[in-house]
């Protein structure tokens, strides 16, 4: 069973980001988004990380790809852009090959280091029930400095994102460098 | 499902971590000068807005003070959050070598920013959380923390650098910065999530006692692998370099400057975080990579300034060359010359920043007359503006090494460094920078060439104007570039006590 | 006044004249000329009180030291001192330095011309007086920038090419120096206990065979590109034509002793057994040098080039002498040293004369100058034959007693070096000859004579040729203590001929 659930959940990651990358439609590659986030969330449940698991849905396959959608609809693009020309050349061979070894190094390290990955008592000390305050508990204590910076971090980028929405009172003097 | 959950089981009562306001002053100060900028923004008439720098600025020199009264209190070091957060004399160091350097990017801005009609308090808001993210990156000895700290640094300055917003370059400039910090960010986050899946911990400490050489699983190597290249997009070092000429071509001037200094140094800061903490075992794995990176960072950075012929292009890859003698004694961290190693870098960033700051301030000010990023526009400098003239070739000569300007003892620390190392490939290492600094004034010579030897274009040798503000950073930066390299013991006895 | 640390001032006060006359305005050009003259005759003064102050006999040991730490982390101190070997290099370079200032024009720019000249003096004194190793790369560097600045601001036509490959040569030198610097230090610091720049506590350091050889090489090639040592030699020629007459005259007057000084001084002092090893490699280079020089410079058509050239032989005998290892080469080649910088350093003012007159350096160009300006001839003469080695002037001195005393150690390499000799008044008077003899044509009538003021610049530099041609012994007595204490650290087996009944001669 949990071998079937693990396949299943794979696939849908790979087919999704695979189809990301690969469909020239931009909502067609945002639909195949929530296909990737959605196995993860699966895969989350798999390993009885039920907070986890809702919040991947709520957040990122609900919230986060809607707004993408959003973004795409309302620029309108909804026409594929031309992505053949190649800038460098031999570009996309080069870039293949350089994908492939890095799929083969990390494939053979995790083959090879199969036997010396364990679940550590940790890992095992940690029982479904206890997500939520487990979580809560790291969060507010040896991450408590991290947590709040990130709670900084949103107020820096609401006010960029402002910033570079936000149209200029006035025409720009002329370039300087 | 919610409700199960909170009812479950009785467990040990929370107890709220331990927090050293003491040691986190630094970092509290700043972030209430960010929202006291903020704050005034809103309330101040567009004519005030110069108000804006000076808040900063002195916010800047405010959260220096705890660093000096952190310094006088001992060198204890002070460890927060399971070691997550700590503060020693290292960190203390590197904390305030960020808040001068950003004091003097502040300084740059004012004039650029009034007279070019940028939005002033979005600027310096960004300007001092990419700050505090730095000084946070100082103190970092945890993943996460590691992490957030570097998103904190960087997602302001992807924003600063394409602050000219009319000008395509900038768009481009910051386009790519953002792309690319993304991506390496990915591949580091990959690799640190190897590094916690083999450890079962993010404290780097807890890491480092877990990592051993010769019994490492593969997953760790492909962790600190990542983890190193990741950084490696940071300090630009080739093969991951090539966004920093554009970046720093199209960004506003006092921005390339902060990112060429500033942000560099943090991503050393943030490296040597994790070699010293977390992979001081991991020499087999990390020395070879690194000193690859050295060699070919100042070789390439080196080759390509020859052939630029503008000077923020010339000076992009000149930084990403100085990078590479920067990463030099990385490279043999983790063996005997570890001490010397680490002394090299922090001094290296010290001295970088005061002269490459200071040569921006230069750029800033001759621009301010020629309105031209040429080479060629710097042609008879010295006819017309006599003190720029002369402390333009001061900084470029402490770039290329030449006593007794600072950057000789930064390269003599680097070399110091990889040649007491005493293996074959310290002196390999030690060569070819030899070999490089020799390039390198191939290009730094051409810019003195123009300075003293070459005709003014066009004729025009009127005088060049300078702000205070700007006048006040070049002489904060010719004195510090020239102090450090007549008395070096003033950064050495701080950076010779330093330890990880 | 017995605890003026004169050697520290004898580096400070050009210093200082560069400074002050870096702030002064330029408006004045002929107060900042008199500043710089000023600064260095008294830099020339102090040289001379050295020599007054300086003890002859002795073990040859360094005197007027002054010491101080500067980087204690690092172990690097401002260690200056003084020695056989470097007394009349030090002199020379106080006497050449305001003779340059003085002999030349700037045309333009007078200001940072001669705060350049005055950095410049106060880099070379520090190189020589250096006894710590740092301080000595230092000085070597600063060296560097006025120079470059100096060729690439005030020199000819092709200055600026000139200027860069003079730099990028000398710096890849020292690239391989700072190196070898650092090396030599950490490897000591295992030996010593403690980490030091010192040369004095670094001598008594040994290095392993291999180790020493590869150190010696990096030191070597900083050294041999200054000397320069052939194959290293193809910056000279063009650094040389394109310099301006107070650059040439520098250039070749105390700069090119810079690299034979540091042979002597760092390479022989550091790694006996490697000198030892690399010897034939060297005494080869030098002859060729000799060789090569003689026979370029017999080819060009530029003066000043035929000048540069014989520079490059004259310091192939340098490097000859001191490779012989004997006392009496080797003090010849310290001797040759100070001929060379007074007669090639007069040679370039006097073609310096030339061509502010003519406006041309070509030796087609010239003709007959002899029977429109006699005393200039004459005066050239005096200097052409100092410079060939004619006896009685001092250039004759210094060869002979190279040649004598390497004849005992290396007899087939002094037997090709001396036909050397014979090109050298081959090149020098066929030059003479086309330019000085003959009827003037119209363009050479009205080349002026010698005025009362270049005579003047001159007048020392005359009087230490004669002086040092017909009564050596004072420089040598002062000159052989340091180096018979050299001969003995390098330790060559010395030949059983009579050196005693030679230097009894001398």
């Amino acid at each position: 069973m949990q071998l079937i659930v693990f396949i299943v959940a794979t696939l849908m990651v790979l087919v999704g980001a695979v189809g990301v990358i690969v469909r020239k439609h931009p909502v067609h590659a945002a639909l195949s988004l929530i296909l990737t986030l959605f196995g993860i969330a699966v895969h989350f449940v798999a390993l009885e990380a039920n907070f986890l698991a809702a919040v991947q849905v709520i957040v990122y396959a609900g919230a986060i790809v809607v707004l993408f959608l959003f973004v795409i609809m309302l620029l309108g693009v909804d026409a594929s852009e031309d992505l053949r020309t190649d800038p460098i050349t031999a570009q996309r061979p080069l870039g293949a090959i350089v994908a492939v070894a890095i799929l083969a190094l990390v494939g053979t390290s995790i083959i090879v280091s199969r036997g010396i990955l364990k679940v550590t008592a940790a890992g095992k000390a940690v029982k479904a029930a206890n997500n939520l305050r487990d979580l809560a508990r790291s969060i507010f204590s040896d991450y408590v400095f991290a947590f709040e910076l990130t709670s900084v971090l949103l107020v820096i980028a609401v006010v960029g994102t402002v910033l570079l929405a936000r149209k200029l009172p006035k025409p720009e003097p002329a370039v300087k460098s | 499902m919610l409700s199960t959950l909170l009812a479950s089981d009785v467990v040990a009562p929370f107890s709220s971590p331990k927090i050293d306001y003491h040691a986190l002053a630094p970092e509290l100060v700043l972030a209430g000068v960010i929202v006291a900028v903020l704050l005034a923004d809103l309330f101040l008439e567009e004519s005030k807005k110069w108000v804006l720098s000076t808040i900063a600025g002195f916010g800047l020199l405010a959260a220096f003070i705890p660093i000096v009264t952190l310094a006088v209190s001992g060198h204890r070091a002070r460890s927060m959050f399971g070691g997550a957060y700590v503060v020693d004399t290292y960190s203390l160091l590197v904390k305030g070598i960020f808040l001068l350097a950003g004091y003097v990017v502040v300084l740059l801005s004012q004039n650029y920013l009034e007279e070019g009609d940028y939005y002033q308090g979005e600027y310096y808001f960004l300007l001092l959380s990419s700050i505090l993210g730095m000084v946070m990156m100082g103190s970092s000895r945890d993943l996460v923390t590691i992490f957030v700290s570097l998103e904190f640094l960087s997602i302001p300055a992807y924003m600063l650098a394409a602050w000219r917003k009319r000008d395509l370059k900038s768009n481009e400039a910051g386009t790519k910065y953002y792309l690319l910090g993304v991506f390496a960010s990915a591949v580091m986050l990959y690799g640190m999530s190897l590094l916690y899946g083999d450890t079962g911990t993010t404290i780097l400490k807890g890491i480092g006692a877990k990592l051993q050489n010769g019994s490492m699983s593969p997953v760790a190597v492909l962790g600190i692998v990542f983890v190193i290249i990741g950084f490696a997009f940071k300090v630009s070092a080739v093969p991951f370099h090539n966004w920093a000429p554009d970046t720093y071509q199209g960004a506003p001037t006092p921005i390339t400057a902060f990112l060429s200094v500033a942000s560099k140094a943090a991503g050393f800061v943030a490296l040597i975080n994790l070699i010293y903490v977390a992979f001081p075992h991991g020499g087999d794995v990390f020395q070879p990579m690194i000193g690859v990176m050295a060699a070919s960072t100042m070789t390439l950075g080196n080759v390509m300034a020859l052939r630029q012929t503008n000077i923020v292009r010339m000076l992009a890859y000149s930084s990403i060359s100085q990078g590479g003698f920067i990463l030099m004694p990385l490279a043999v961290a983790g063996g005997k010359s570890s001490g010397n190693a680490l002394t090299a870098i922090v001094t290296y960033l010290a001295v970088y920043a005061a002269t490459n700051l200071g040569l921006f301030a230069v750029i800033i000010a001759v621009s301010r007359k020629t309105r031209s990023g040429e080479v060629s526009s710097w042609g008879g400098l010295f006819s017309y503006a006599p003190l720029l003239g002369v402390l333009a070739t001061a900084f470029l000569a402490s770039l290329a090494g030449i006593p007794p300007l600072g950057g000789w003892v930064a390269k003599f620390g680097a070399f110091r460094a990889v040649i007491t190392s005493g293996t074959n490939w310290g002196y390999a290492l030690a060569i070819v920078g030899a070999v490089n600094s020799v390039i390198a004034f191939g290009y730094y010579g051409s810019l003195m060439r123009e300075i003293w030897m070459k005709p003014v274009p066009d004729g025009d040798t009127a005088p060049i104007r300078t702000p205070s503000s700007l006048n006040a950073a070049l002489m904060i930066c010719g004195g510090a570039t020239l102090a450090l390299g007549v008395v070096p013991g003033i950064i050495l006895r701080f950076s010779d006590i330093i330890k990880l | 006044m017995n605890n003026f640390p004169i050697l520290t001032a004898l580096v400070l006060v050009p210093a200082a004249g560069a400074l002050v006359v870096a702030l002064m305005s330029k408006r004045h050009p002929d107060i900042v000329k008199l500043a710089g003259v000023g600064f260095s005759v008294v830099t020339g003064a102090l040289s001379i009180w050295v020599l007054g102050k300086f003890h002859t006999g002795g073990d040859g040991s360094f005197q007027l030291v002054s010491q101080h730490s500067w980087i204690k982390q690092w172990g690097i101190g401002w260690h200056l001192g003084i020695d056989g070997i470097s007394l009349f290099l030090v002199v020379l370079t106080g006497i050449l330095f305001p003779i340059a200032l003085l002999g030349s024009d700037s045309h333009h720019d007078i200001k940072p011309y001669t705060a350049w000249i005055l950095l410049l003096e106060a880099g070379v004194m520090g190189s020589f007086l250096s006894l710590d190793l740092f301080l000595f790369f230092v000085f070597f560097e600063i060296v560097l920038v006025p120079m470059y600045f100096l060729i690439g601001g005030w020199g000819y036509d092709k200055r600026v090419y000139a200027a860069l490959k003079f730099f990028i040569y000398t710096m890849l030198g020292s690239a391989f120096m700072l190196v070898g610097i650092l090396t030599t230090v950490f490897l000591a610091k295992a030996q010593l206990g403690h980490i030091t720049f010192d040369l004095v506590e670094l001598q008594k350091a040994s290095f392993a065979v291999s180790t020493g050889r590869w150190l010696f090489l990096a030191f070597a090639i900083a050294f041999a590109v200054k000397v320069p040592i052939f194959p290293f030699h193809t910056w000279l020629p063009d650094a040389h034509t394109q310099a301006p007459t107070a650059g040439s005259v520098l250039l070749a007057g105390v700069m090119l002793k810079l690299g034979t000084y540091g042979l002597l001084r760092f390479s022989f002092g550091l790694f006996p057994e490697a000198t030892r090893y690399f010897r034939p490699l060297f005494l080869t280079l030098g002859v060729i040098g000799i060789l090569y020089g003689a026979i370029v410079a017999t080819m060009q058509k530029d003066l000043k080039r035929v000048v540069a050239y014989s520079s490059v032989a004259h310091m192939g005998f340098i490097v000859l002498g001191a490779f012989a290892f004997t006392g009496q080469a080797v003090s010849g080649s310290v001797l040759q040293m100070i001929n060379h910088g007074v007669s090639t350093g007069a040679l370039f003012l006097l073609v310096g004369m030339i061509s502010e007159r003519r406006h041309t350096r070509e030796i087609s160009q010239l003709k007959g100058l002899q029977s429109v300006a006699p005393i200039f001839a004459g005066v050239f003469t005096l200097v052409m034959l100092s410079s060939i080695g004619v006896p009685g002037l001092n250039g004759f001195v210094g060869e002979f007693m190279i040649l004598i005393g390497t004849f005992l150690t290396a007899r087939w390499w002094t037997v090709v070096a001396a036909a050397g000799v014979i090109l050298a008044a081959l090149y020098l008077l066929w030059a003479y000859q086309r330019v000085f003899h003959g009827q003037p044509d119209e363009a050479n009538k009205t080349f002026s004579e010698l005025k009362l003021k270049e005579a003047l610049v001159l007048a020392p530099l005359l009087g230490i040729i004669v002086f040092t041609g017909v009564y050596p012994k004072p420089m040598l007595d002062r000159i052989q203590p340091a180096v018979n204490k050299l001969v003995q650290h390098v330790d060559y087996p010395q030949p059983q001929s009579p050196i005693a009944a030679a230097e009894g001669g001398q």
